[in-house]
């Protein structure tokens, strides 16, 4: 029903033409534009009410309205109802509907008065509608039997075969139309479908769109200009610039005349034209060499650059003076200019060395941190460095060997001093802080034991050494009375043979005793010293070994030098005895112990066999002095945390409390407490009476038992808490376009900024989605994209392909 | 041992002029740049408090109208010319780039200016309003400089300087006043007028042909320039209820589509003679617009405070539902890039949504603004202008943060790598609680939480009734199915 309406209305529009006041000269006539937009917009003649029937209708069913004006009211009446029905109910066919059909094609099977007529109402109306997609069923004069018999109605049986067709027409109405409902619906789901089908044309662009990494709708055909652009794209625009052109051209052209190929006429390789092939050959030949033998010598430096022995070093350290002192020689024998000269240059090295004068307290620094006083142990050990290096340079000088530089009396001398040391004063000084701890205290008793110990070893072996040398000289006349001490010296000398193997294959042997008795008695001295100092930490392990070959050399029984190689191991394990070295001066409580301890090992030494067969290593363990030094790691741990007696089980008592709060476990909750039993003041507390369980309170449902990640380990609680400030890095689930949480974790790797990246990564990694320019119009999707679209498609299947 | 001593050449260290840039040498290797995620995330988080630090949308109200704003039309050809049509039957055309009123007309209407287009050739525009008219103005936009001619020169090779920022620069030019209303005393004259029997609610301009389509109380109708009378009429085929909107399709230029008063979305194509279909939604839609990159796809704004994006070959569901608001949208306009869209509200709010999220991206609102009845992009999609119950007429940037005008390269590039952090870090929950946290009118918080515990009982309450109803004869339905009543075909 569209069209009746809006032939209503715009007849209702003409009609009020004539009353506006608006030119409307261009403007068609109303009638003119219903003829055009009708044929177009006209679904079926359906016939409405009075106004709607034009000439045509009129000429065909004009015989009819002549006949019974009153059926055609009825009919209209009957019209009206239907186009509302139609409005309202529009689902269900309305039987209103069918009526109004099947009158149509009673009308149109009516016979009609003439032949002529018939024939122009059919050629008419194929006039006034052309097929088209949209009205190709809009024909509504339908083919009649009786239109097809007219033809034939001067045939002799015509009226016979009239009869029997119109019996057909009463026993079968042929309603040819289908209801305009329907027929709507047909027609708008044909539209729909085919208007789909033409949008869909668009997705592949749609998707382009949206799926490209960045809209860029910045004006196009502007491009950056750059040197590059500017001297690819150069052309001569004016004479001036015509004529500079032609200027290089030419140059460039005589250029290239001249030295055609100049750039490859010599090379290294020899390739001119004036050698013969062999000669290049023997030339390539000796290049080939030359390359082959500094890449060996290069490889073989960087092979000895990077070897790291101190021993190494040495020998080669040796070697080279060796051979310089050889060169001096033979200069001496053939120039001596030049061997002045030489020594010029050493003495110039030399002078060199003094002028940084760091071998002396006279530098700048030197003399202020002298002068303020208070010196601390940095700078008391920068200062002593100092002075080793000028006692070096002065050993040189005077070309003294350090090896050797002290001689058996200084060294009893320096023995004898530091026994008189050990066994005095003790008392003295209290330490301070960690001096003050009771295994500090039994440590610097330990070390002052030993270096006793070692002072005596020394002082006995000078004296057997000065025994033996008497004995050499009038060794003869004392053979025979002294069979029991040579026996003694026998096994002792047994004894030391067996502690330098075993020296030997633990400790590397220190070659040079005085040396290391300077550095005991430097240690011995520095009594003020703080004995904290990781240099002087070394030094007391070197001590250690060294007292242990000069205990060798004094021949020490084995179980005694074991023990003190226990001692030495102990030193460098115990943690504690590390860090906190005792000074020299103890108490002299301190040092009756060590006298005591010094008269056990010379008993121990003295009945070696018999220790020997009880088994030395345990004594030092049992013996009732028990030292921090003798103490293992473990035992150590052990005191460290002796408070802590029941700490076992306290972290269990925790721990189960900790997996109850989780598991929502509670004690016996079934009971209503207070219930039953009397209050107040003075009243016992009640004793806990058994009663049936559940029968106050509800039986509780049973706790789902969250289970601890740590139920399984017995030795660890881990804390399941919620850590409020990592959370704040954390998301709790995976975001929206991420699908696991390796998608996103690899999303979210990888740095974008310009720490990490180029440039050209930068400005690719952050060009945003969608790029506009301030006063740049948009266009809304057109032809011209869905083209662009289709025809970079094709290109990428022609690439492919 | 090997000592490497900083060597910096000459040539590699000195500019040839200040105009130069300065050469930075970086060392890229990641082991002098620890922790870049750290340190990155670190830079999202202030990135993300500077971009709201410099949010600051309002760009101007312009004022000028007597009554309430209903309807706008913004140009497709020129970015300045601004049409309004108030209540009390005003219009004004304004200038936004000078953000003045460059004609006006108080007495263009009778009754309240309900639709106003801007045609192709941005030399005319059209109003309808209530007193059953449609009236055709000149709009004085000299062509010179418009864009055909613009094009036209580029062609040439002649480049303007300010040729790519000339929608400020130039824009004085564009708009003229008409020389209809050359003497303000004298109210301009319409260039045509048509008379109707029934009232408009809407109109729009066909995008590339001299024809406009109008909704009025029954139908729709398709308007030629030169024709008295409608060309084509398309009743709603299922009921007859009044016709709220009607919208062009953009790049598909034979369809229609229009809303109507019996909460039902309508499709026509004029080259067919009937309508193609109608779905009918659980309450009325307010506006309807197309999106201008998918001809396929267009939003409707709903009294239930919800806009509805639709695919047109699948009317039987929405494809997202857009909430946020909490008052009936009134209004929608499609950024052309077709990438966003702003809805204007009865609850004094616009909101700007990406089309495929179902949460705003951003709300503005202003202290004395009222009622939203019109919102719309300029063309080149950075400001919206909206038009509201407090007459008067408003000028946002699209994106809050966004600077106006020239930026320098590294400028430019900061802002990208900044843009790039906070959406890279997006989920982490200290960004996001700086990016998506808005101060909104107590009015508004009130009623999103009011909307939220409504929302969470009836979840519950539907739950409760397929819980206890026979098993398998209630499903839950989803919340885009709910949107629709049903499908005509």
């Amino acid at each position: 029903m569209p069209r009746t309406k809006a032939q209503k209305s715009s007849n209702k529009s003409s009609n009020k033409q004539a009353k506006k006041p608006t030119d409307f000269s261009k403007i068609k006539t109303a009638d003119e534009y219903n003829q055009e937009y009708l044929d177009n917009s006209e679904d079926e003649s359906e016939i409405d009410s009075d106004d709607a029937f034009d000439e045509e209708d009129e000429k065909k069913y004009g015989s009819l309205f002549a006949n019974n004006d009153d059926d055609d009211d009825d009919s209209s009446d009957d019209d009206d109802d239907s186009s509302v029905n139609s409005g309202a109910s529009y689902d269900s066919d309305s039987d209103s509907e069918e009526e109004e059909v099947d009158m149509l094609a009673a009308l149109d099977n009516l016979p009609t008065s003439s032949k002529s007529n018939t024939r122009k109402s059919l050629s008419t109306s194929h006039a006034s509608l052309p097929e088209s997609r949209f009205s190709s069923q809009t024909n509504s004069s339908t083919l009649t039997m009786d239109a097809l018999l007219n033809p034939v109605s001067s045939a002799p049986n015509y009226t016979t075969l009239r009869n029997t067709t119109s019996k057909i027409d009463a026993t079968k109405s042929a309603s040819s139309r289908l209801s305009d409902v329907v027929l709507d619906r047909a027609k708008r789901k044909v539209n729909y479908s085919s208007t789909k089908s033409d949008i869909s044309n668009w997705t592949d662009a749609v998707k382009m769109n949206r799926e490209a990494e960045t809209l860029d709708f910045r004006p196009k055909g502007r491009e950056r200009v750059t040197t590059n652009t500017l001297s690819s794209t150069f052309e001569a625009a004016n004479d001036f610039e015509k004529k500079i052109e032609a200027a290089l051209q030419k140059q460039k052209s005589l250029e290239d005349s001249e030295h055609p190929g100049s750039f490859d006429s010599d090379d290294d390789l020899g390739h001119n034209k004036n050698l013969t092939i062999s000669e290049v050959k023997k030339r390539h030949s000796e290049l080939a060499k030359i390359r082959s033998l500094l890449f060996y010598e290069e490889s073989k430096r960087h092979r000895l650059n990077k070897i790291k022995s101190k021993k190494y070093r040495k020998i080669r350290k040796k070697k080279s003076d060796r051979e310089k002192s050889k060169e001096l020689d033979l200069l001496a024998e053939t120039d001596p200019s030049k061997l002045l000269e030489a020594e010029e240059k050493d003495a110039v090295k030399r002078m060199e060395e003094r002028m940084s004068l760091q071998h002396r307290n006279t530098s700048k620094w030197a003399r202020k941190q002298l002068r303020r006083g208070n010196i601390d142990t940095d700078t008391r050990r920068m200062l002593s460095e100092q002075i080793a290096i000028s006692d070096k340079l002065r050993a040189k000088k005077d070309g003294i060997d350090e090896g050797t530089s002290s001689d058996s009396e200084d060294l009893e001398a320096v023995a004898r001093e530091v026994i008189n040391d050990t066994q005095g004063d003790g008392d003295e000084v209290e330490g301070r802080g960690l001096f003050k701890l009771d295994f500090m205290k039994r440590g610097m008793e330990t070390q002052r034991k030993r270096a006793r110990e070692e002072a005596e070893g020394i002082l006995r072996e000078i004296e057997e050494e000065e025994e033996w040398k008497r004995r050499e000289e009038g060794g003869e006349e004392s053979e025979g009375g002294e069979s029991e001490g040579e026996e003694d010296q026998k096994e002792e000398r047994v004894g030391r043979e067996e502690a330098k193997r075993i020296l030997d294959e633990g400790i590397e042997r220190e070659t040079r005793v005085g040396e290391g008795i300077t550095i005991d008695i430097s240690d011995s001295d520095s009594e003020d010293e703080a004995a904290s100092s990781k240099m002087d930490k070394v030094e007391n392990n070197k001590v250690t070994k060294k007292v242990s070959t000069r205990a060798e050399k004094a021949k020490e029984k084995d179980d005694l030098k074991k023990k003190q190689k226990e001692g030495a191991f102990e030193t460098e394990d115990n943690p504690w005895m590390q860090q906190k070295q005792p000074s020299k001066k103890g108490s002299k409580k301190v040092a009756s112990h060590s006298v005591v301890d010094v008269d056990a090992g010379v008993a121990l030494m003295i009945d070696k066999t018999k220790v020997d067969v009880t088994g030395s290593t345990s004594d030092s363990e049992n013996s009732e002095s028990e030292d921090v030094t003798t103490l293992t790691q473990k035992q150590l741990v052990k005191r460290a945390f002796a408070g802590a007696k029941d700490a076992r089980k306290d972290f269990e008592r925790e721990k189960k409390a900790l997996a109850d709060r989780d598991s929502g476990k509670k004690e016996d909750d079934t009971e209503v407490k207070g219930w039953g039993s009397w209050t107040g003041v003075g009243v016992k507390p009640p004793s806990k009476k058994k009663r049936k369980k559940g029968k106050l309170a509800p039986p509780s449902k049973e706790p789902e038992k969250v289970k601890r990640e740590d139920a399984k380990m017995p030795t660890v609680i881990l804390n399941e808490k919620r850590h409020k400030k990592s959370s704040q890095f954390k998301v709790t689930t995976v975001p929206y376009p991420y699908t696991s949480a390796e998608q996103y974790e690899r999303a979210m790797a990888g740095p974008i900024g310009s720490d990490w990246q180029t440039t050209k990564a930068v400005i690719e990694g952050t060009r945003p989605e969608i790029i506009t320019r301030a006063g740049r119009i948009i266009d809304p999707a057109g032809k011209r994209m869905k083209r662009k679209i289709m025809e970079e498609k094709g290109g990428r299947r022609k690439f492919r392909a | 041992m090997k000592i490497k001593a900083l060597s910096r050449s000459v040539e590699g260290n000195t500019r040839s002029n200040s105009g130069d840039i300065k050469k930075l040498s970086r060392n890229l290797d990641p082991k002098h740049k620890p922790l870049e995620r750290a340190r990155e995330y670190t830079r999202a988080v202030t990135s993300a408090k500077l971009e709201r630090m410099f949010a600051k949308p309002f760009v101007a109200a312009l004022e000028g109208h007597v009554d309430s704003v209903a309807c706008s039309a913004a140009s497709r050809g020129h970015l300045c010319p601004f049409v309004t049509g108030g209540v009390d039957g005003e219009i004004r055309v304004w200038d936004l780039a000078s953000r003045r009123t460059v004609w006006n007309n108080k007495t263009s209407h009778t009754g309240a200016v309900n639709g106003v287009c801007i045609s192709n050739d941005g030399k005319s525009f059209f109003s309808c309003s209530t007193d059953k008219t449609i009236k055709q103005w000149g709009l004085g936009v000299k062509m010179a400089g418009g864009r055909k001619e613009k094009r036209k020169r580029k062609e040439k090779g002649v480049l303007d300087s300010d040729s790519d920022s000339d929608g400020d620069s130039d824009s004085d030019s564009e708009v003229k006043k008409s020389s209809t209303s050359s003497d303000s005393s004298k109210n301009p004259a319409p260039l045509n007028s048509w008379l109707f029997s029934d009232t408009f609610k809407s109109m729009d301009h066909h995008w590339n042909e001299e024809q406009f389509a109008t909704a009025s109380d029954e139908a729709v109708q398709v308007w030629s320039h030169h024709r008295s009378n409608p060309i084509q009429t398309y009743e709603p085929f299922n009921g007859t209820d009044s016709c709220n909107v009607v919208r062009w399709n953009p790049s598909e230029r034979s369809l229609l589509a229009h809303t109507s008063s019996d909460r039902g979305i309508g499709l026509h194509d004029t080259r067919a003679s009937s309508s193609l279909r109608k779905t009918v939604l659980r309450m009325r839609s307010n506006c309807l617009e197309w999106n201008p990159m998918e001809p396929m796809n267009f939003v409707v704004g709903n009294e239930d405070h919800n806009c509805y994006s639709f695919d047109m070959r699948k009317l039987s569901q929405p494809t997202m539902v857009h909430k946020g608001h909490v008052g009936a949208v009134l209004s929608i306009g499609w950024s052309s890039t077709g990438r966003e869209f702003v809805t204007g509200s009865y609850d004094r709010t616009i909101r700007i949504f990406n089309y495929r999220s179902g949460t705003s991206r951003d709300s503005y609102y202003a202290k004395r603004m009222q009622r939203v009845f019109c919102v719309n992009y300029t063309a080149d999609a950075k400001f919206i202008v909206s038009g509201s119950d407090d007459t008067n007429l408003r000028i946002w940037k699209a994106r809050s943060n966004e600077k106006l005008g020239q930026q320098l390269v590294r400028e430019e590039r900061a802002t990208n790598y900044r843009n790039t952090l906070v959406k890279k870090f997006e989920h982490m929950p200290e960004v996001r609680n700086i990016v998506k946290s808005r101060n909104m009118p107590k009015f508004v918080k009130k009623q999103t939480a009011m909307a939220q515990i409504q929302h969470a009982s009836a979840k519950r309450k539907e739950g409760n009734i397929i819980k206890h109803s026979k098993k398998g004869s209630v499903a839950w339905k989803g919340e885009r199915a709910k949107a629709i009543v049903k499908e005509y075909k």
